[in-house]
């Protein structure tokens, strides 16, 4: 066992800092800063640029555009692009459908998509959720028939994040009723713009727009944007979530919060003193350092897994944990802000930027991250999910 | 970074792991523990020649030049059985402080404890002492050393015991006593986790100062570092056999009509029990590579990180074991409550939650 980096990580990890410094435009840097989600031209323009440096998929194969990195240094890539903090990738790309049409799609596929979604030419959404079928996503009713060479699609999808933006979703769609219910759904990917299809927003309480609901009315998608089999949707859907349960921690965004966090407390004053001099709070900045140290030992541990060969048919206990730790660490930190806002967390600011501010900067985004925050326990299988796939995969209950 | 074993290391866990099967079922830890001297010789001549003893130390003193990798494997292992021998004062602290010692009185006491015929002892808590940092009463005088220890681990019936102790200059000092020393009186007592321990009371008793290697202070810290390291490690093994025994259990037991086990309310906190303890096993390898970093500050705070972990993961899973056996569980009669009970000493040993928490907050936290 060995917990330090090498050099050659160490040299590695300078190398992304150095590029990441000199490339990353100042706009999105701070606006990420206040802790704004970045706007579609950022997250476009900073994946196009780490495209060109090659370094826009870290984890794909080098056949299809990966840089060959080990898993340490995706690892410390993710850490560093995160605490910048600069966007992500577009993960609904290239930590979704990417691996998924890597894994399960054909050679035509593979030319056709993957190179637009690592240079983001083409901006992905997932359609999985339905208003009936939530943690029971098996229980989607989306049809798709068949006729001649199309598939005629009719049917919603909700709670699908930024679908605004996107040119493509991939959807998960019943195409038998035969059967287990899971044994009759298929992965399709279908064109936005196609005739039929309708983007509804939904506005969340934070009173942003990220999420909406997609309507699919006889919607012809070409038969060639099926992905492998008919009705194996379940499986490849499965590979999916797991790869989104590991990316869902943020360790190096939280990291870098907690960083900023304690700046924050140092300057606020407090019924008379600095709010880092207030124990309560002391207290509870500590424990979220804690629980953090903890999360980011457990993803290492799982990385160092996979890195060494692990068998991954079998479910390791560790990622489940991973993504309700996760959770619960992202939610902390958005509580953490609320406190140190205190009062000054009440004005409502649209996106207008409407109303009066009342505090520093980075309060305006307290409250509504807490808010909107709340959802990192609900999506890519709720915490509830998560603990009964622990009882029955890993306990045996 | 790397987390994987060694083809070394997982052949120590495994042959440990079968020893305990084979000799530390529930009924013969029930006999080991009823007997003079609170555990059965013979086991710890096994592990003596198992080679437990020698993992510590370095070639040079005959041992084999473990890490503390190996050390926290071999501690999960025992907590797995829920072990009452003084393996860690053998294997951790014992090694430590004689580092504060001359080559020459390293050499002795090592070839002892290596080869199973020295049961080592560590006494340095003292009677209204909270916090495991503060100033010491214990006096040295002359070689002779005056003064309480509390809660001494087998100190009645240690063949050497580590004592900690303040010179007339107010310099600290680790200090060896002979079983049965002159003006050395030992109270034995049983503890709550079936271990022993006692009051050792000092009166003019004959001690012989380690000196010659590290400071004491440094010896001291760095032995602290490692047991705790070790305890967390001990902790996570006791875990992983509380969760494994409360999941048979509700498999078997039903109540109406069916295994209790089939309902959601009980699995899922036997489910947040795993997440509990896949968190305190990130958080022994945590311990075990950092309580062997050179900067004293960095690996002390990376302890009582780990430790506070440890503690509230700890908690849930001793406290879910219980409810989760209803009436059973209460009683001498099923295992579980030991390992309850083991698991809640280890919560107080080396610094509780309290003392740890202090200590991170008072230096504003671990470090970026």
């Amino acid at each position: 066992m060995e917990l330090k980096f090498t050099p050659e990580e160490e040299a590695f990890r300078q190398e992304v800092r150095d590029f990441i410094d000199a490339n990353l435009p100042d706009e999105t840097r701070e606006y990420m800063k206040l802790g704004n989600a970045p706007t579609k031209e950022m997250t476009v323009q900073w994946q196009k640029t780490l495209n060109k440096k090659g370094w826009a998929t870290p984890r794909w194969p080098e056949e299809w555009g990966g840089p060959g990195w080990t898993v340490t240094q995706q690892y410390i890539f993710q850490q560093e692009n995160q605490s910048a903090p600069a966007p992500d990738p577009l993960g609904f790309g290239v930590n979704m459908v990417g691996p998924v049409i890597i894994q399960f799609g054909n050679e035509e596929q593979k030319k056709r998509f993957l190179p637009r979604i690592a240079n983001i030419d083409d901006w992905w959404c997932q359609g999985f959720s339905e208003p009936g079928a939530g943690s029971d996503l098996a229980g989607l009713k989306t049809r798709a028939v068949k006729e001649g060479d199309y598939w005629i699609v009719n049917g919603q999808k909700t709670w699908t994040t930024l679908a605004q933006h996107a040119d493509w979703i991939f959807a998960l769609v019943r195409t038998s009723n035969e059967g287990k219910k899971q044994e009759g759904i298929s992965f399709l990917l279908i064109d936005m713009k196609s005739p039929g299809v309708e983007v509804h927003p939904i506005q969340t309480m934070d009173g942003g727009h990220e999420i909406n609901s997609v309507f699919f009315t006889d919607v012809k998608v070409p038969a060639e944007n099926m992905v492998g089999e008919v009705n194996k949707g379940w499986t490849y859907a499965k590979f999916l979530l797991g790869n989104e349960r590991l990316g869902a921690p943020r360790v190096g965004a939280s990291q870098a919060k907690l960083k900023e966090l304690k700046e924050i407390a140092q300057k606020r004053i407090v019924r008379g003193k600095p709010l880092w001099d207030h124990p309560r709070f002391r207290d509870k900045y500590v424990e979220a350092q804690i629980e953090l140290k903890a999360l980011e030992m457990t993803v290492m541990r799982v990385l160092s897994g996979i890195a060494n060969g692990a068998d991954q048919s079998k479910p390791d206990p560790a990622t489940s944990v991973i993504k309700i730790k996760g959770a619960q660490m992202v939610q902390r930190m958005t509580e953490l802000y609320v406190e140190a806002a205190g009062e000054q967390a009440a004005p409502w600011i649209d996106d207008e930027g409407g109303n009066a501010l009342v505090g520093p900067d980075w309060t305006v985004r307290a409250a509504p991250n807490y808010f909107n925050f709340r959802k990192s326990s609900i999506y890519g299988g709720s915490d509830q999910v998560q603990k009964g796939i622990i009882s029955k995969a890993i306990l045996g209950l | 970074m790397n987390f994987e074993l060694n083809d070394e290391q997982r052949m120590l866990s495994e042959s440990l792991t079968r020893f305990l099967n084979d000799r530390y079922d529930f009924e013969k830890r029930k006999k080991y523990v009823a007997m003079d001297g609170g555990f059965d010789p013979a086991v710890w001549k096994s592990y003596a020649e198992m080679g437990l003893f020698a993992l510590p130390f370095s070639e040079d003193e005959g041992g084999l030049g473990g890490t503390a990798t190996d050390t926290m494997l071999v501690a999960e292992a025992m907590g797995h059985a829920i072990t009452v021998e003084p393996w860690l004062e053998a294997m951790v602290i014992a090694p430590e402080l004689l580092k504060a010692g001359s080559a020459e009185q390293r050499a002795t006491v090592a070839e002892g404890i290596i080869g199973g015929e020295i049961v080592p002892a560590y006494a340095h808590l003292e009677p209204g002492m909270i916090e495991r940092d503060e100033s010491l009463k214990t006096q040295e005088n002359g070689g002779k050393l005056s003064g309480t220890k509390t809660v001494v681990g087998f100190g009645e019936e240690a063949d050497v015991i580590f004592v900690t102790a303040v010179d007339g200059a107010g310099k600290t000092g680790i200090y060896m006593v002979r079983k049965g020393a002159d003006g050395m009186e030992a109270r034995g007592y049983r503890t709550q986790d079936e271990q022993r321990a006692a009051e050792l009371t000092f009166d003019g008793t004959p001690a012989e100062k380690l000196k010659g290697g590290v400071a004491a202070e440094k010896a001291i810290s760095s032995a602290e570092a490692k047991a705790l390291a070790a305890s967390i490690a001990e902790s996570l093994g006791a875990m992983e056999e509380a969760i494994d025994l409360t999941v048979e259990y509700i498999k078997g037991r039903e109540q109406f009509g069916r295994p209790i086990g089939t309902f959601q309310a009980l699995q899922h906190i036997a489910a947040q029990a795993v997440v509990e303890k896949e968190q305190v096993k990130s958080m022994a390898m945590y311990a075990a590579l950092m309580c062997e970093d050179e900067n004293e500050e960095n690996r002390d705070l990376a302890m009582s990180t780990a430790k506070v972990k440890m503690c509230d993961s700890s908690r849930f899973v001793g406290q879910m074991s219980i409810q989760l056996h209803g009436g059973v569980g209460m009683t001498m009669e099923y295992s579980i409550g030991r390992y309850f009970k083991r698991l809640t000493m280890l919560e107080i040993a080396w610094g509780d939650r309290d003392f740890h928490m202090d200590r991170l907050c008072a230096a504003g936290g671990l470090a970026a």
